[in-house]
């Protein structure tokens, strides 16, 4: 229904937005971890901010509650005098009537004013221009009629409960002499609250057995002014005291930061190869020393590096040298063997069979020796590419004929798996049939003859060519060592069709020079698979493989078999990222 | 980006004291009503008042009694309370309404418990009308206050004594009157009648009941708002709108904010005249010469107009005369020279010897008025002057100034007031003053703020009254009796001293003569003896009282009498009066 489905569109949408805020906030949660976990500066301040933010309130709340406590007291014992004094005003003036037997009461103009009323008149300060008094004051006699009064605006209901409970108490225990019983509340006046301190007390008149209650109400408006302008002053003073103290730990990070910084810096630059990196060194404190053992780790280390790649240039030299100087004899034997070799017909059999041999061995030597100055070439970095955009297919089909021959002895077939549509590439077609051969030969020696399946794959940033055998495969590990320079899956098996051990070594350098990969995959039993990946353009990075580097059949077994057996991840050569 | 994170935490710490500070412990910025008042300061002053209880189980009935009277003594302020002293019928049929008796406090309540009844036989001294005037009684005015009492049960179910009848009205002691009421001059407009016609303030005075939650001066201006009291109402004008109200009187040592609330038309509105109504109703009260603001609804009135400074509206106060005092002697009338000797006569034909009597000075002392066989005249005292007759008529009373310069009469024959312009060309107009109508009026003085008037009656009582209406409908109205004497007594002469001060000089065989001087507003009255017993006349003016023997000036000094003309004076005169 359509409501329906408006109100589920409503809730989609809230639970996106939902699902925007929150991926939004972990994304500056992140932001703000990843700032803190890399600031030490700001871990310095912060922990220093909370400390001492902690620390002052602390602080602040106790010498603040220990003023408003000395305020407070202060104030109550000034109105306990004040208390006092009235009660004692009241009280002789109530006595005073008695002695002076009634008739000779005190006279404001013609009017006769009780005693009570001549003693409120003058705590009150009304007859003169006297002080107007800084309280208001309820005196209640409950048990006789119009003995009564009240000094301000207060009326009975004002008083606290607590405080009339308690007078009635010592009235009831006859305790007419209790110091006088506080209470602080809060009143309302012309509709604001006011901050009061209410006192009671007792006055008993023994000559008409009567009791007084005497409430005092003082106004605490200017203490509670005074504490509220003492508290703002602590608040300033503490927030003051705290942004002061990360101020301070701001600097002092700063100060120790600063040259971690720079190290840390100057670390990286070393840590990339610029060995001549060093810091500069400020005074003698252990910055300064830290600086210096840096410079002279960084120096000492540049002068081992550079020995060590001195001697690794000596070698190469040597390995090239000796190359070269080889190729001369050896030509001459060359000529001799073959000379040899033509004639040995004419020789009895067994010198015929050690110039048959002489012959192979001399060939391997000398495919071995090319090999060898084809690789010191490369160390010597002075092997260069001959570009020119190719059709990877022609390049393969090239190889896979050179091949053929040697597959036939093997009584193996090769499986082509490629595209109908060209794969052009820009790559040295030369290197890279050497690759593929090397690939192919290398296939049909360990794939004991079982067909040997290529497959070309292209996509928009590369192509690739995946040639995959069913022999013994590898076992975990080799997929890396078969790159190595004379490395022999088993040093037991001979060598049937006299490989140098350096092929997939060479391979591996024109893959690199290409800017792409060459990786191996393989499994006991499974046998192995490699895989050339080139850019379509020289230069270019490459970021995947259009062929995958597992077989795809083994892939979906895997699958199927799914938990089952725990799966060898497939290794995956240097730097390479498979998709 | 490390300068502007320090800028953030410093803006964040900024707005963290701020928010702190905001909220304290009190509320401060704010005129926290009357508290503000420095220490002494006459508006603030505390006064002490009744607090009332409920009736108690234990009381006797005459208790029960006193407790009911102290209960309408606290009536204004707590209204419960003189409620659970009387029986439902009782509550339903008393009315506290109505003007407040004050009775004597030496009054002795007598209370017969076995049928339930109590008396006060109180001497009644005075009574406090509904417009808050006070109006003392005179001459033992004995009441008896009944009440009849019953037990019932009270709120809690117990038994008390409760009033089941009584008068109606409030019934207070002097006592509860001194504590909890205070004399207060409110002063109004009359209607413009001063030489310049800018009009002056008339004082009116009333008995404001104090009240807990508000200062007097709160209480003086919502009393002013309410308009005058009965004694002058119709004589004189308020320049307050009578839709104000006033929401707070406070004080500071600097000044006197008066906070009014309701709608100002400041188009018509008389701001001079309500400024100087205020400034002269609260004179007392601002002392320090503090200036006085106005303000409506919190805000200044009138854009800073409704600043009132005491000392600008000084002279809206009636003239209490130039202090000048003249004397007769043989018919002359002379100045009163400041020493012992005989001053010298006046210009014009008053200051030669002449056989009128009752000679009167008109307020610049340019008129003299005298009462001829055939009528009353007046002269200039220039030299050119002459006596001319301006009012016809054998029986008139002595001629009185008006401030406004007419000379006012009353005609024994025709029993009527007449009101003369001074101007021998213009017939004297008669002035209705129906209060008046088949009385002895033997004397008629106008007061020299020229709206109050006393007559004497006979020779046994004064009445006091003002002038209401203005132009044609001026007639004498509002009359009161101020004072009646007793018989054996008899009242020679009458001056006003001021505005509401009247002298009576009252004479008696037995004791001889003596002044009483009596406040027109509250009836508050004084007396001045003698030690001569030929005084025969009285005049005042301000702060100075002469009388005349018939041979010497003696004036009022320091407590007592001294001679100022030694012989040959007859009677003292003062301008107006």
């Amino acid at each position: 229904m359509p409501p329906n489905r408006t109100v589920r569109a409503h809730r989609r949408t809230l639970r996106q937005v939902l699902g925007g805020v929150r991926r939004r906030a972990r994304r500056a949660v992140g932001g703000a971890r990843r700032v803190w976990r890399r600031s030490l500066q700001l871990q310095v301040v912060t922990s220093t901010l909370v400390i001492s933010v902690t620390v002052v309130a602390v602080l602040g709340a106790f010498l603040f509650q220990e003023i408003n406590k000395n305020v407070v007291e202060g104030r109550v014992r000034v109105a306990a005098n004040e208390v006092l004094n009235d009660r004692l005003q009241i009280s002789s003036a109530l006595a005073q009537q008695k002695t002076e037997t009634s008739g000779k009461a005190a006279e404001r103009g013609s009017v006769r004013l009780g005693p009570l009323d001549e003693a409120l008149d003058s705590i009150a300060g009304v007859p003169e221009d006297a002080p107007r008094m800084r309280y208001d004051l309820l005196v209640l006699n409950r048990e006789a009629p119009g003995n009564s009064r009240a000094v301000g605006n207060v009326e009975q209901r004002l008083i606290p409960h607590e405080l009339r409970d308690a007078l009635r108490i010592d009235k009831d225990k006859r305790d007419f002499d209790h110091p006088p019983r506080t209470w602080l509340t809060t009143l309302p006046v012309n509709g604001d609250s006011r901050p009061t301190l209410v006192t009671g007390i007792l006055l008993h008149d023994p000559a008409n057995a009567q009791t007084y209650e005497i409430y005092h109400f003082f106004p605490l408006t200017q203490e509670a002014e005074m504490l509220s302008s003492v508290r703002q002053l602590l608040v300033v003073v503490g927030v003051g005291l705290v942004l002061l103290l990360a101020a301070i730990a701001y600097l002092v990070a700063r100060q120790v930061v600063t040259p971690v910084r720079l190290a840390r810096q100057a670390a990286e630059r070393l840590a990339a190869g610029k060995l001549d990196e060093r810091l500069k060194v400020r005074g003698e404190d252990d910055l300064a020393r830290l600086a210096t053992s840096f410079n002279e780790m960084a120096t000492t280390l540049a002068l081992k590096i550079h020995q060590l790649e001195e001697l690794s240039q000596v070698q190469r030299q040597f390995v090239s040298d000796v190359s070269h100087e080889l190729r001369t004899p050896l030509t001459t034997v060359r000529m001799a063997a073959d000379l040899l070799y033509d004639a040995r017909e004419d020789f009895d059999p067994m010198a015929a069979r050690s110039a048959e041999l002489m012959q192979a061995q001399l060939e391997r030597f000398e495919s071995m020796l090319a090999d060898l100055l084809e690789i010191s070439r490369y160390d010597a970095r002075a092997a260069t590419l001959d570009l020119d955009s190719t059709d990877v297919r022609d390049v393969v089909l090239r190889a896979i004929a050179d091949s053929e021959a040697l597959a036939e002895r093997h009584s193996t077939r090769f499986e082509l798996r490629l595209p109908n549509e060209p794969c052009m590439s820009e790559i040295d077609s030369r290197r890279v049939e050497r690759i593929l051969r090397n690939l192919l030969f290398n296939a049909i020696e360990h794939g004991e003859g079982k067909d040997i399946v290529v497959s070309v794959g292209a996509d928009r940033d590369a192509v690739a060519v995946a040639v995959r055998d069913h022999g013994v495969g590898l076992k975990p590990g080799e997929d890396t060592m078969v790159f190595d320079r004379f490395w022999r899956a088993d040093p037991s098996r001979a060598r049937t069709i006299g490989g140098t051990g350096l092929g997939l070594a060479i391979s591996r350098e024109d893959a690199s020079l290409h800017g792409g990969w060459l990786q191996a995959w393989g499994q006991p039993g499974d046998g192995s698979q490699f895989r050339l990946t080139l850019p379509r353009t020289a230069g270019a990075d490459l970021k995947g493989s259009p062929l995958s580097l597992v077989p795809p059949e083994v892939e979906m077994r895997r699958t199927w078999r799914g938990h089952m057996t725990p799966v060898l991840s497939p290794a995956i050569a240097d730097g390479a990222h498979d998709d | 980006m490390t300068t502007s994170r320090i800028g953030r935490a410093w803006a964040a710490a900024t707005l963290l004291i701020a928010v702190v500070c905001g909220c304290s412990v009190v509320p401060v910025g704010r005129a926290g009503g009357g508290e503000d008042s420095p220490v002494g300061d006459p508006m603030s002053k505390q006064f002490v008042r009744m607090v009332a209880f409920p009736p108690r189980p234990e009381w006797t009935a005459e208790q029960v009694v006193q407790g009911l009277l102290a209960a309408m003594a606290a009536y204004p302020d707590d209204q419960a309370t003189l409620a659970e002293y009387l029986t439902p019928k009782a509550r339903s049929a008393w009315k506290p309404a109505g003007p407040v008796t004050v009775v004597q406090d030496t009054s002795k309540l007598e209370a017969d418990e076995e049928r339930g009844t109590a008396t006060l036989p109180g001497v009644q001294i005075a009574g406090i009308e509904s417009d808050d005037r006070y109006v003392p009684v005179t001459g033992g005015g004995q009441r008896t206050f009944k009440y009849t009492l019953k037990k019932a049960a009270n709120k809690a179910g117990q038994p008390v004594w409760l009033i089941d009848s009584l008068d109606d009205g409030l019934v207070l002691t002097a006592a509860d009157v001194e504590r909890s009421y205070r004399p207060a001059k409110l002063y109004f407009l009359d209607g413009g009648s001063g030489p310049d016609g800018r009009g002056s303030v008339v004082s009116d005075s009333v008995r404001v009941r104090l009240r807990p939650d508000e200062n007097l001066a709160e209480t003086i201006v919502r009393r002013l708002l309410k308009g005058p009291s009965s004694a002058l109402r119709g004589a004189v004008t308020s320049a307050l709108p009578e839709n104000l109200s006033v929401e707070s009187v406070t004080a500071t040592d600097e000044r006197i904010v008066i906070n009014l609330d309701g709608f100002v038309d400041l188009a018509s509105l008389n701001l001079d005249g309500m400024k100087a109504q205020l400034a002269w109703s609260l004179r007392t009260l601002a002392s320090g010469n503090r200036p006085i603001e106005l303000h409506r609804d919190g805000e200044p009135l009138a854009a800073g107009l409704g600043s009132i400074a005491l000392e600008d509206y000084k002279s809206w106060g009636s003239d209490h005369g130039s202090g000048t005092a003249y004397y007769t002697s043989g018919g002359e009338v002379r100045w009163m020279s400041g020493g012992d000797g005989p001053g010298n006569p006046v210009h014009g034909p008053a200051g030669q010897r002449n056989e009128y009597a009752d000679l009167a000075l008109s307020a610049g002392a340019d008129l003299v008025a005298g009462v001829a066989q055939d009528g009353i005249v007046v002269t200039p005292d220039t030299p050119e002057g002459t006596w001319q007759r301006v009012i016809q008529g054998d029986k008139l009373t002595g001629p009185s100034w008006h401030r406004d310069g007419s000379l006012w009469t009353y005609d024994r024959r025709a029993g009527a007031v007449l009101r003369s312009t001074a101007d021998p060309a213009q017939p004297p107009t008669r002035i209705a003053a129906p209060a008046l109508d088949g009385l002895d009026v033997t004397d008629l003085r106008i007061a020299r703020d020229g709206v109050r008037v006393a007559v004497r009656i006979g020779s046994g009582e004064i009445r006091v009254g003002a002038i209401t209406g203005g132009g044609s409908a001026m007639m004498l109205g509002n009359f009161q009796s101020l004072l009646k004497v007793p018989d054996g007594q008899q009242i020679t002469d009458v001056a006003w001293r001021d505005d509401e001060h009247l002298l009576i000089l009252i004479s008696s065989s037995k004791a001889g003569p003596s002044v009483q001087e009596i406040n027109v507003g509250d009836g508050k009255a004084a007396a001045l003896t003698f030690a001569d017993k030929r005084v025969k006349s009285i005049a005042a003016s301000g702060s100075r009282i002469l009388a005349g023997t018939g041979q010497e000036i003696i004036e009022y000094k320091d407590q007592g009498w001294t001679t100022n003309v030694k012989e040959g004076a007859q009677y003292p005169i003062f301008p107006l009066g």
